[in-house]
């Protein structure tokens, strides 16, 4: 039986957007506001199944964790506890390792990807 | 954002809830879920917000590993870049953590397994499964459909308000539960001094003449008190209700009209209310359109057909104390139960005793509820059928059960792999519950559709006279019922083969491949258990099948002493300004019974106020010498008033003297004319009158009853009446129920009123459908105002008679024929299989020199052992259920072992026909093929 060892970790286009937009909202990064801002910034719109099986899935490679907002604003949910999320060590490290193998994969493709798109 | 929280939809959310693993988790995500659907709700719409809703919950919750990913809580607690420890949250009580194995999240997880591996498994054999389905869809679908027409007809509720209080009020000899109808002035009297009743109202069935716009109709209708519909608590569609001043004679001629009639005679117009028509040849204004679903309730039972409503006139000075006619309908005052009503009739009764002696000695009153009243005896066929069905959905499931269990042993290898990889025996005994579950669903999925079927064909022969037949629908309350069937069927059948896996060997079945020597002796035994179930089910079924049947020829086949086929009857009403006088009537059907008559291919016509078969109206009467005594209950005799003709044309056997002749009706019209001239309430001189076999055997057992004199059991000796003949009995009151004593008066006497409602009976030596077009122009040419009802032989008002019966029978036969294939195919499933499984071992023997009789024997033998304990167990039970069915026979003995054989019979030759092809197999096994299959 191999030991067990820690491997580089590749993200999936989504686990990617998501880990983006929690950095991008910073301390209102909740699980609503991660939607709207992957709907609004990056025109992607996800359903709920996806988004909480994608949290979840991160949140089990340890890439990112999450506390209870007890400061935000609550309106609308009927005093339902408020998760707050945020990314790992391992979570930063496999945004950028993921960020960098796109970059080496894109490198002299500019003009291509450019020309190709509307 | 404004803070007011819009409440998400109940369902997805209490399904997501459910979904989810408990914590703070499970409460976060509702908490998102609530927060975007307020935010939806007031950026888009409510609509789109609860499609928002719906649409991520259930997706949310399909995942199918989303119990798995979510069975854990876990709180991040450092080494996170910028995000504060938490402040509010509470560590310890948001890590319960769900286990592995518990918890709704995981069920939802492993059904959904269970669902795509019975669907496999559903999938492998489709021929099998399909056969499955159909087996339950039968099962299911004539339960659904019996139900259907229980619901419709007997647990609706009557559709008026508070229908709980409606109450038909009958008056009775004392210490008795007669339906006597009430009379007119009782009727007021108990109206003025009731408390328990907060209103009642009385009605009578007429018919009334509709002419103007083409064809004069004649249409089935009620005069009523203003107060009935008070009664009932219903408004009309359109105008107003009768007033009391309407029930005085000259106010009368007002109607008010059904939603059906407005359509079909008035075309639908608007401005009919209003409007004057001419009734009974006078001319009515129409002054209110009842609602479309009005259903007009009927103290009489079984089913109203009123078109039309016009006030009652009642005399007010009191005449008519002795006439009982009038249906009578109460609403019982708020928190009144029957029996006080009861009671406070009873009292009134007693105090209208007193006052008149001479009408209302013996006369007492009482409330029945009008719901029980209506459904007659129609709920007891129909819970009797819904029992029968039952029985067939029982078959249908021992059938199933017996074919799973067969091929379930196929399955146990499979099964024993599953337990050694680590599933547990109850979840294998939940897989196997699944997957029939799998199959009743879809089962009843295509039983609902049977049903659908199965009510328009019911509707198509259900009798005429059974009441609220429209309210007979597949409807949520027949689904709901549908549902509870097919979830207690998946369950029932499904049960045993699970139970079975639960207590097998399955260690046994890994190591040797098959069952042990236990598992096989026991599964065979549950085998048999099961086509001695449906054995047994079967023989009571088709026992009561025989019996029915048997009953039914016995009362079509009985002798009515009247002819069926060549006797037709048409209703004809005289009223109105040209019928006021007795001559009038009497020239009009003289001279339609002449012309009628003379037509050819009519052999004799006469006419009756009342057909045999269809009721009638009784009285009491006093004979040789009897003196009235207002405490005594007389003979009750039916009352028919008759012409010269009549005997002979509906083909009622004369046994002594003679039926009335030209002279006696000539003498009954004279006495009554008279009587009428000289304003005398008694008819002079004497009438001839013609009695029934039964009134001559009753009244004169010893004696020869011609020329006996009968006169009314009343104070007032208002007719006396010679016997002249006697003739055959004819049943009063429907096929099934003896003939009361009868008397023919001369109908030109009017003893009981005017004779305007009269039968015009023509006997035909042809077809019938030849002359009734030439009796129609006959009576067009007398008066064209004049309308006549659609004909109808007399074989037909016998049908019509035995219609419930009929039904019984046929819908009893018919399930009763269902069983019967669904047993041939469990007996022939399961026998097969047991040759199948000892193919091998016949093979052996045969081999070794065993004879092929031998072989047969045996297998004789076990087809004994199979469908023995199932015959025996049905005989007793065929026995037991004669308690039911003693009510349900007429003119055999339930328990008569004739019948009890017959079934024997048909049950023996049920199970040969399902073991023959089996055995006949088993005894030709070739012992090379049978060897070198192994």
């Amino acid at each position: 039986m191999a030991a067990r060892r820690y491997k580089k970790t590749f993200l999936g286009d989504l686990e990617q957007m998501i880990l983006l937009a929690i950095l991008r909202l910073e301390d209102e990064a909740h699980a609503v506001d991660v939607a709207r801002v992957l709907e609004d910034s990056a025109g992607r719109s996800v359903s709920r199944g996806a988004l909480y099986t994608t949290l979840n899935r991160l949140e089990k490679k340890g890439l990112l964790g999450w506390n209870i907002d007890g400061g935000t604003s609550h309106e609308g949910r009927g005093g339902a506890p408020k998760r707050r999320f945020a990314l790992t060590e391992a979570g930063m490290e496999a945004l950028r390792i993921t960020q960098e193998a796109l970059g080496a994969l894109a490198e002299g493709l500019e003009g291509t990807i450019s020309g190709g798109s509307r | 954002m404004t803070g007011r929280s819009i409440p998400p939809p109940l369902f997805p959310r209490l399904f997501l809830r459910l979904s989810l693993p408990d914590g703070t988790l499970r409460d976060s995500i509702l908490g998102d879920f609530s927060e975007e659907h307020s935010r939806r709700a007031q950026a888009e719409s409510a609509v789109r917000a609860k499609l928002w809703y719906w649409r991520n919950a259930l997706g949310l919750a399909s995942r199918s590993s989303f119990g798995r990913l979510f069975s854990r809580d876990r709180y991040w607690v450092s080494g996170v870049k910028g995000l504060p420890a938490s402040g509010s949250g509470d560590p310890g009580g948001g890590r319960r953590s769900s286990s592995k194995t518990g918890g709704i999240g995981y069920l939802f997880d492993t059904l959904g397994h269970d669902l795509r591996f019975a669907l496999r498994q559903i999938a492998r054999r489709p021929g099998f499964s399909a056969l499955i389905v159909l087996t339950l869809a039968v099962g299911i679908g004539g339960n659904v459909a019996i139900f259907s027409v229980l619901k419709g007809v007997v647990l609706r509720e009557l559709p008026f308000p508070e229908p709980e209080r409606l109450v038909a009020v009958w008056q009775t000899p004392p210490e008795e539960r007669w339906y006597q109808p009430l009379t007119g002035p009782d009727y007021l009297d108990i109206r003025e001094q009731t408390e328990t009743l907060e209103d009642i109202g009385i009605l009578a069935n007429r018919w009334f003449n509709l002419a103007g716009g083409g064809e004069p109709v004649r249409i089935r209708g009620n005069r009523v008190t203003a107060s009935l519909f008070n009664v009932l608590g219903i408004a009309p569609a359109e105008g107003r209700l009768f007033t009391e001043d309407e029930e005085f004679e000259g106010n009368e001629r007002v109607v008010i009209l059904s939603h059906g009639l407005w359509q079909r005679q008035f075309g639908g117009e608007d401005d009919v209310v209003g409007r004057a028509v001419n009734i009974n040849g006078e001319p009515h204004e129409i002054i209110a359109i009842m609602p479309e679903e009005f259903e007009f309730p009927t103290p009489w039972g079984g089913r109203d057909d009123s078109q039309i409503w016009a006030p009652l006139v009642l005399p007010r000075d009191g005449s008519g104390r002795g006439s009982h006619s009038f249906g009578g309908i109460a609403r019982l005052a708020d928190g009144i139960a029957e029996p006080e009503a009861d009671a406070e009739l009873h009292g009134i009764a007693l105090q209208l005793g007193e006052t008149y002696p001479d009408t209302n000695a013996i006369v007492d009153a009482y409330v029945e509820p009008m719901m029980q009243r209506t459904l007659g005896g129609i709920s007891s066929t129909l819970v009797f059928l819904l029992m029968i069905v039952f029985f067939v959905l029982l078959i249908a499931c021992a059938n199933v059960a017996s074919m799973l269990l067969a091929r379930g042993t196929g399955r146990l290898p499979e099964l024993a792999i599953r337990s050694s990889m680590g599933a547990g025996r109850r979840r294998l005994v939940r897989q196997l519950l699944t997957e029939s579950l799998f199959l009743s669903v879809i089962g009843g999925l295509a039983g609902v559709v049977v049903a659908y079927w199965g009510v328009d064909a019911l509707r198509a022969i259900l009798p005429d006279n059974i009441p609220r037949v429209d309210g007979i629908r597949v409807d949520s309350a027949v689904l709901t019922f549908a549902a509870i069937v097919t979830v207690a069927t998946g369950v029932l059948f499904g049960l045993a083969p699970a139970l079975f896996t639960l207590r097998s060997d399955l260690v046994g079945v890994l190591k040797e491949g098959r069952l042990g020597r236990g598992g096989s002796r026991r599964r065979n035994s549950l085998l048999g258990a099961l086509v001695a179930a449906q054995v047994a089910i079967g023989f009571i079924l088709v026992n009561v099948a025989v019996l029915l049947w048997a009953s039914y020829l016995n009362v079509i086949s009985q002798d009515l002493n009247f002819d069926t086929d060549q006797v037709i009857a048409a209703g004809i009403s005289l009223s109105g300004p040209a019928y006021e006088e007795i001559h009038q009537r009497r020239t009009f059907h003289q001279t339609l019974l002449e012309r009628v008559r003379g037509l050819p291919g009519v052999v004799q016509a006469g006419i009756t106020n009342k057909l045999p078969l269809r009721g009638g109206t009784n009285g009491g009467v006093l004979v040789n010498d009897e003196v009235f005594d207002p405490t005594e209950q007389y003979h009750l005799v039916e009352h028919s008033f008759v012409d010269d003709g009549y005997h002979e044309a509906m083909g009622i056997t004369l046994l002594a003297g003679h039926t009335l002749t030209r002279a006696d009706l000539d003498m009954g019209a004279a006495a009554r004319e008279t009587a009428h001239a000289e304003d005398l309430d008694v008819l002079p001189g004497e009438l001839a009158l013609v009695i029934n076999r039964t009134m001559a055997e009753e009244m004169w057992p010893d004696d020869d009853p011609l020329g006996k004199l009968v006169r009314p059991g009343t104070a007032n000796e208002y007719y006396r009446a010679r016997v002249v003949g006697v003739v055959e009995d004819t049943r009063q009151w429907g096929a099934e129920r003896r003939a009361l004593p009868e008397m023919y008066f001369p109908y030109t006497a009017e003893v009981w009123g005017t004779a305007g409602g009269m039968r015009l009976v023509v006997r035909v030596d042809g077809d019938p459908d030849s002359v009734v077009g030439m009796i129609r122009n006959v009576v067009r040419e007398i008066d064209e105002e004049i309308p006549m009802a659609a004909p109808y032989t007399m074989g037909e008002i016998l049908h019509d008679s035995t219609g419930r019966r009929r039904f019984s029978m046929l819908l009893v036969g018919l399930f009763a024929g269902t069983a019967l294939i669904l047993i041939i195919a469990g007996t022939y499933g399961v026998m097969s299989y047991a040759v199948t499984q000892r193919t091998h071992e016949i093979g052996v023997r045969v081999a070794l020199g065993a004879d092929r009789k031998l072989v047969f024997l045996h297998f004789i033998g076990r087809a004994c052992w199979l469908v023995g304990p199932g015959l025996m167990l049905g005989w007793l039970g065929a026995f037991a259920a004669a308690a039911i069915t003693r009510s349900m026979v007429y003119g055999i003995n339930a328990l008569n072992p004739l019948y009890v054989t017959v079934a024997a019979f048909v049950m023996v030759a049920v199970a040969f026909s399902a073991i023959t092809l089996p055995i006949l197999r088993a005894s030709r096994v070739d012992p090379v093929e049978a060897l070198r299959a192994e």
